[in-house]
């Protein structure tokens, strides 16, 4: 796992517990306040209905009672009452009149033999026999009770008591109630998250009515009401159940619920975008300290870690820094001493070979010298005899001097590379391939023996040209330009192919010595340009991948305080 | 005991479409036709007492404000003023000229020839040629399925006047179906009866809003307009009968169809809705109706719904629905009233999607096949009751003259002088 996806691990395990532990405590209390609070409801809610039951069963009673007197006291009643065929007409709808004078849902008027005289709830059911109905009213001793009476279209549930009067001579009586279902659920209107179902006993099944169903509700309460059965002389028990609807609880939990979702999703994504920032922010100047160490290398000491931090990014890129500094210091001194162990293998080659050189003329000096001493007359001809000896060693010494002045350390100048660019690719005899200069106007100055920096060139050059052998369109283009701050510029010389290029493999060999891929190379062409440019302080890099050519970078130091030079014809070099 | 059916209706393969199909045939009969034995249209007398209504006092409006309970009769009036039949025919069934002045049949009572009041220049009913009458009675589809329903096979102009009618049947009488109104044009002259817009089901406030003629069988609407005296009253013929339709295969319903049980109906069951009812013996026409055509019968629903189905705007019907459940309940204990609104209750009678409907019919029919056109095959049919409307008519309203299918109409300055 990444530093960055650590990172962002953490911060979101950092911002979701905390909200999680909150939307967790929130809702549980929630849950727990609502349920005590729903428990002090539901038996408000109870308690008035038990009252709204008793109520409307005094109520119903007080209304039978005035319909009763109404009745007795109606002339027209009392004569059809007695089988006056005229006033039947008004019989069969005194009840409904009554009825609906007295807010009731039913009422029924009745002979002794319950035979229906008058019916409300179902105007036409006259002279029907229902003697059941008020003998079950009867069984429930004076209380109210719940009865379905039917109607022409359906049934309507009422809360049913019973009344009598006389007249004629007769005994009537009266069944009436209001209206139970509307009743029961608007006495609970207030209260949304409680709900009534009426559980009938109509035989062996339960036929139940309420004002919702709810597959989460909880019953909560219940209440025993007498209930008469249609045909029947007994009364029978319905149970009025009180459920509780999770509709409150269910909706607050709900939106708990999505708003912690919400806040999550929140979290999450602010966590992303922050975990991406800061390890952004956190491993950038780690990654350049990485890259910069990376390119550290015994030929490249020449990296530096600036940093104005003061934190421990600061600390690590000093300490790179200083690191860095003491092999710079080491490789200084080991390159001194190689040089003085070269110095010394030149100083005993140089007397071994200036030794070499003077043992034969000393020897012919030694004869010349017994010659004349002991056979002076032989002196002409034994000089002409051993003058081929002295001559020989002369020459030898004087090519041995040529030599060893070839190896002695160049003279610095300030050094045009455009100049030493242009007089290089001018000066190649390259026809199989096309040679490109691409010198960089206002180049500065470095500070080189311009016969050193052509051979550097020119093995590099030479070099892209035998990689392109066989083929007439390669190119070869050597470019300068300069580059860093202005406090420590350089100049970077690129000498970069169309050829086959390099693996890594055939890369990693290129700068050992003897190690040559062309026929008849001596293997020590990048070797030696390899010292050269070390030597002049810079550093050598080779680009290459098999397919896309190879580009030789060559970097070198500007010279300090010297001006840019403006590029002119002719062969480079300014002093 | 079960009610006793009164008949079942027969089923008959349909009849060819009329027009055109006959006219060839047409042309044969005519060519070889018998001596014609014309009928002479009664003289312009005087419209027949019986059928005039307010044809006494002053005159104190010529527009008349009308309400009326039942949108059928609503319908008939304003057909009955806004069209004009090709013959009228009175309350007492007799014809008189209209569009057709004269009118005749053939020897075989088949071919019915009536001839058109002439056009007179300036006349709006200029354009009623033969021709343009046998177009119209072509391009309407309600006048052709009537036609279609009478059993006229063919219609054909001789002339500019006279159009030829060819029956299925002989009818040595003229046709009932030349009064129907479906058949008729545009009056030449508008009758002034206009209705009255009603903000509520109470034709009391129709009274107090000054409504001239009232239409209606409500005893509350009488009982208040009785106590009124500026409004008289008037019992209309007896006009719609109420059946009661057992769907095919149907269990019958148990009480008995009797006299008794009938006369119980009209005294009791829908005393509150209706004045006037009596026990019903079914209309005249209904032994014309077994030569009806019979139409596809569809799949009714399975199971028939245990309900007494009538429609919903019908309070007399919904009362004798209801009085048949309270005394059916006793034996069928499911079995509900149920109120359809006018086209759910067309398409449940169609598919016969109820164990009973009840009904209402015409008792005087024009066309008694096109009453039964809802009808499911096969059904059991018994007679309930018969009721008539009442008209509450404001004093000075100009005359009225009512027709054989009891529609209402101001009568014109002929019909009393």
């Amino acid at each position: 796992m990444s530093f960055r996806a650590r990172l962002f691990v953490a911060l979101a395990v950092a911002a979701l517990v905390p909200i999680g532990i909150l939307a967790f405590g929130v809702r549980r209390e929630m849950t727990r306040r609502l349920t005590e609070e729903n428990v002090r409801r539901t038996s408000a809610a109870v308690a008035a209905l038990r009252d709204d039951l008793a109520r409307e069963s005094a109520a119903t009673a007080a209304r039978l009672a005035t319909i009763a007197a109404d009745l007795s006291r109606d002339n027209g009643v009392r004569l059809a009452l007695q089988g006056d065929w005229v006033s039947r007409r008004a019989l069969l709808d005194v009840a409904g009149t009554a009825m609906r004078g007295a807010g009731l849902a039913a009422l029924q008027l009745q002979d002794s033999a319950g035979r229906i005289l008058s019916s409300g709830h179902f105007r036409n059911a006259y002279d029907r026999l229902d003697p059941e109905t008020p003998r079950a009213l009867l069984a429930a001793g004076g209380e109210a009770v719940l009865l379905r009476a039917p109607t022409a279209d359906s049934s309507v549930l009422v809360l049913a008591r019973l009344d009598s009067l006389r007249a004629g001579g007769g005994r009537y009586t009266l069944v009436g109630g209001s209206a139970i279902e509307p009743r029961l659920q608007g006495s609970l209107v207030g209260d949304p998250d409680l709900a009534l179902r009426l559980i009938e006993p109509t035989g062996p099944a339960h036929t139940e009515s309420g004002t919702r169903a709810d597959a989460d509700e909880a019953t909560v309460a219940a209440l025993a009401l007498p209930y008469a059965s249609p045909g029947a002389t007994d009364t029978d028990t319905a149970r009025l159940v009180v459920v509780r609807a999770p509709g409150t609880l269910a909706a607050l939990r709900r939106d708990v619920d999505r708003w912690f979702l919400v806040a999550v999703a929140a979290t999450a994504g602010l966590a992303v975008v922050g975990a991406w920032w800061i390890a952004r922010r956190v491993s950038r100047p780690i990654t350049e300290l990485a890259e910069r160490t990376a390119a550290i290398d015994f030929d490249r000491l020449d990296q530096t870690f600036p940093s104005d931090r003061a934190d421990e990014i600061g600390a690590l890129a000093a300490t790179l820094g200083a690191m860095t500094e003491r092999l710079r210091l080491g490789s200084a001194r080991l390159r001194e001493a190689e040089r003085r162990m070269a110095t010394g293998d030149l100083a005993r080659q140089v007397n071994h070979d200036i030794k070499n050189g003077l043992v034969p003329i000393r020897n012919v000096l030694r004869h010349l010298a017994q010659t004349a001493r002991d056979e002076p007359a032989a002196l002409p001809r034994i000089f002409e005899e051993r003058r081929g000896t002295l001559e020989s060693s002369l020459e030898y010494l004087d090519t041995l001097a040529r030599n060893y002045a070839r190896l002695s350390p160049a003279a610095r100048t300030f050094c045009d590379v455009n100049a030493v660019v242009a007089e290089l690719v001018g000066g190649l005899d390259a026809s199989r391939v096309t040679l490109r200069a691409e010198p960089a106007p206002a180049l500065p100055s470095v500070s080189a023996d311009p016969l050193v920096l052509r051979r550097i060139l020119e093995n590099l050059v030479t070099n892209a040209v035998d990689s392109m052998a066989g083929r007439d369109d390669g190119v070869v283009t050597v470019g300068a330009e300069a580059f860093g701050p202005p406090s420590s510029i350089q100049v970077r010389v690129t000498v970069s192919d169309t050829g086959p290029g390099m693996s890594r493999a055939e890369l990693d060999r290129a700068f050992d010595d003897f190690h040559t891929t062309k026929e008849g190379g001596t293997g020590l062409g990048l070797s030696i340009v390899r010292r050269l440019v070390l030597d002049l302080g810079g550093a050598l890099r080779i680009e290459t991948a098999p397919g896309a050519g190879t580009r030789a970078i060559v970097e070198l130091p500007a010279a300090p305080a010297a001006p840019p030079i403006v590029p002119t014809a002719g062969r480079g070099g300014s002093g | 005991m079960p009610l006793r059916p009164r008949r079942p209706m027969r089923s008959r393969a349909p009849v060819v479409p009329f027009l055109a199909a006959g006219a060839l045939a047409l042309g044969a009969a005519l060519g070889c036709a018998r001596r014609p034995a014309t009928t002479r249209p009664a003289p312009l007398v005087r419209w027949p007492a019986e059928c005039l209504i307010g044809q006494d006092g002053p005159t104190t409006s010529d527009t008349i404000i009308a309400a009326f309970e039942d949108t059928s009769d609503a319908r008939r009036a304003q057909l009955a003023t806004t069209r004009e039949a090709p013959v009228r025919f009175d309350c007492t069934g007799r014809p008189w000229p209209a569009l057709a002045v004269l009118w005749s049949r053939d020897t075989s009572a088949r071919f019915w020839t009536l001839v058109l009041r002439p056009p007179a220049t300036g006349d709006t009913d200029a354009r009623w040629t033969a021709g343009a009458l046998a177009a119209a009675w072509r391009d309407d589809s309600a006048a052709a399925r009537t036609l279609r329903y009478a059993g006229v096979t063919a219609v054909l102009p001789l002339d500019d006047q006279r159009v030829v009618v060819e029956l299925a049947q002989p009818s040595n009488g003229l046709p009932a179906v030349f009064g129907d109104r479906v058949l008729g044009v545009p009056r030449p002259t508008p009758v002034t009866l206009a209705p009255m817009s009603l903000s509520s089901a109470d034709l009391r406030d129709a009274i107090d809003r000054g409504a001239d003629l009232v239409q209606t069988a409500d005893p509350a609407v009488l009982d208040y307009a009785r106590r009124q005296s500026e409004l008289s009253e008037v019992a209309l013929p007896w006009s719609r009968a109420y059946l009661l339709l057992l769907a095919p295969d149907a269990k019958p319903l148990t009480p008995s169809d009797t006299v008794a049980f009938r006369t119980s109906l009209a005294s009791d069951a829908v005393s509150a809705v209706a004045e006037d009812a009596r026990p019903g013996a079914g209309p005249p026409w209904w032994d014309e109706a077994a030569e009806c055509p019979a139409r596809p019968q569809p799949r009714p629903p399975q199971p028939t719904p245990e309900v007494i189905a009538y429609r919903s705007d019908d309070r007399v019907a919904r009362a004798l629905a209801e009085r048949l459940v309270a005394l059916a309940s006793a034996s069928a204990g499911d079995l509900r009233a149920r109120g359809l609104a006018p086209d759910s209750f067309r398409a449940a009678l169609r598919l016969g999607a109820a164990r009973a409907f009840v009904l209402s019919v015409p008792l005087d029919a024009t066309v008694p096949c096109r009453e039964l056109a809802d009808w499911p095959a096969r059904p059991t049919v018994l007679p309930l009751i018969d009721t008539r409307a009442r008209l509450v008519v404001r004093r000075g309203v100009r005359p009225l003259a009512v027709e054989r299918d009891g529609g209402v109409r101001p009568a014109e300055a002929a019909e009393i002088r």
